[in-house]
């Protein structure tokens, strides 16, 4: 599934969450909260997709990132970065969750997947399964 | 239960991208504007660079500035107090992946200044600021003639 060194966990599958691992996205929350959807860079290389999220305010812990049947879903749930009760006194971005989906065209080798999390921008590597690869053939003459 | 797609295999990049393309539109058509307030942040520079959004609160014991600069070092940001004046400057890097493998960007990246007047209620001097998973925060306690204070009243 996802490499030793990912902190962050890929959900393959409709898989369910086991019980003491947090899920942002299937949590209850008392309070309705906004999404939004977050700006995505998408780079195609031969070897696979690396996608770069903005994602400020996400933490490992509640972001949640799952690939089903060729759909790839992010969900981050970002906690407030002041105290409750705080008054607004000047608003120029509001406060929420990212949300995200992609229909993806390629098969992946989901056991290449890795997600990473600096400063606020997630950085997912989602390599071609050797199916999806494009073969060379050589032309013998 | 597989989706049909027969459609897929045909598949270039291209398709991909335009896949991608109408998700992105259509999310954004049903989803309310995320950057608003009726004020776009100021910027120095070029139009189309990238500026932090900047939020202000307050409470009774301080004024927070919350920043959001996903993608900067916070080593490489700049905060400083010039009299009333806070002054956030620094650069947002691109990543190092190659151009020609770009099929969508959507981010935008460069170097930014943000000033910000503020009143002589708060204390530069005790400003804080922390910078953790893209977010920068700016406490600052307010003086303490500032803070609200009740009044006993002497019954007479």
């Amino acid at each position: 599934m996802s490499g030793e060194n990912t902190r962050i966990r890929v959900r393959i599958g409709s898989e369910r969450v086991e019980s003491g691992v947090p899920n942002a996205a299937a949590e209850t929350v008392p309070t309705i909260r906004e999404t939004f959807t977050p700006p995505i860079d998408i780079h195609d290389g031969p070897e696979g997709l690396t996608l770069e999220a903005d994602l400020p305010g996400a933490t490992e812990r509640d972001l949640d990132v799952q690939l089903e049947d060729n759909v790839l879903s992010l969900y981050a749930r970002i906690d407030p970065p002041v105290p409750e009760g705080a008054r607004l006194l000047h608003e120029e971005f509001r406060l929420g969750d990212y949300q995200r989906s992609f229909i993806l065209s390629d098969e992946v080798d989901r056991d290449g997947i890795t997600a990473e999390l600096t400063n606020g921008v997630l950085r997912l590597f989602l390599p071609k399964s050797d199916r999806a690869r494009t073969r060379r053939i050589e032309i013998k003459s | 239960m597989p989706r049909s797609s027969h459609w897929r295999r045909d598949a270039t990049s291209a398709f991909h991208l335009l896949q991608h393309e109408l998700n992105r539109l259509l999310e954004e058509y049903l989803q309310p504007a995320r950057f608003g307030g009726g004020e776009s942040p100021p910027t120095d520079l070029d139009a189309a660079a990238w500026s932090p959004p900047i939020d202000v609160y307050e409470t009774p014991e301080e004024v927070l500035i919350v920043a959001e600069v996903p993608g900067v070092d916070p080593a490489t940001i700049d905060l400083a107090v010039t009299g009333n004046l806070l002054t956030l400057r620094g650069v947002k890097e691109p990543g190092n992946l190659p151009e020609p493998l770009l099929q969508g960007r959507e981010r935008l990246f460069g170097a930014f200044h943000r000033q910000i007047t503020l009143s002589s209620e708060v204390d530069f001097d005790q400003a804080a600021a922390d910078a953790s998973q893209g977010v920068l925060t700016v406490r600052l306690p307010k003086r303490s003639a500032a803070k609200p204070r009740t009044i006993p009243i002497r019954p007479g």
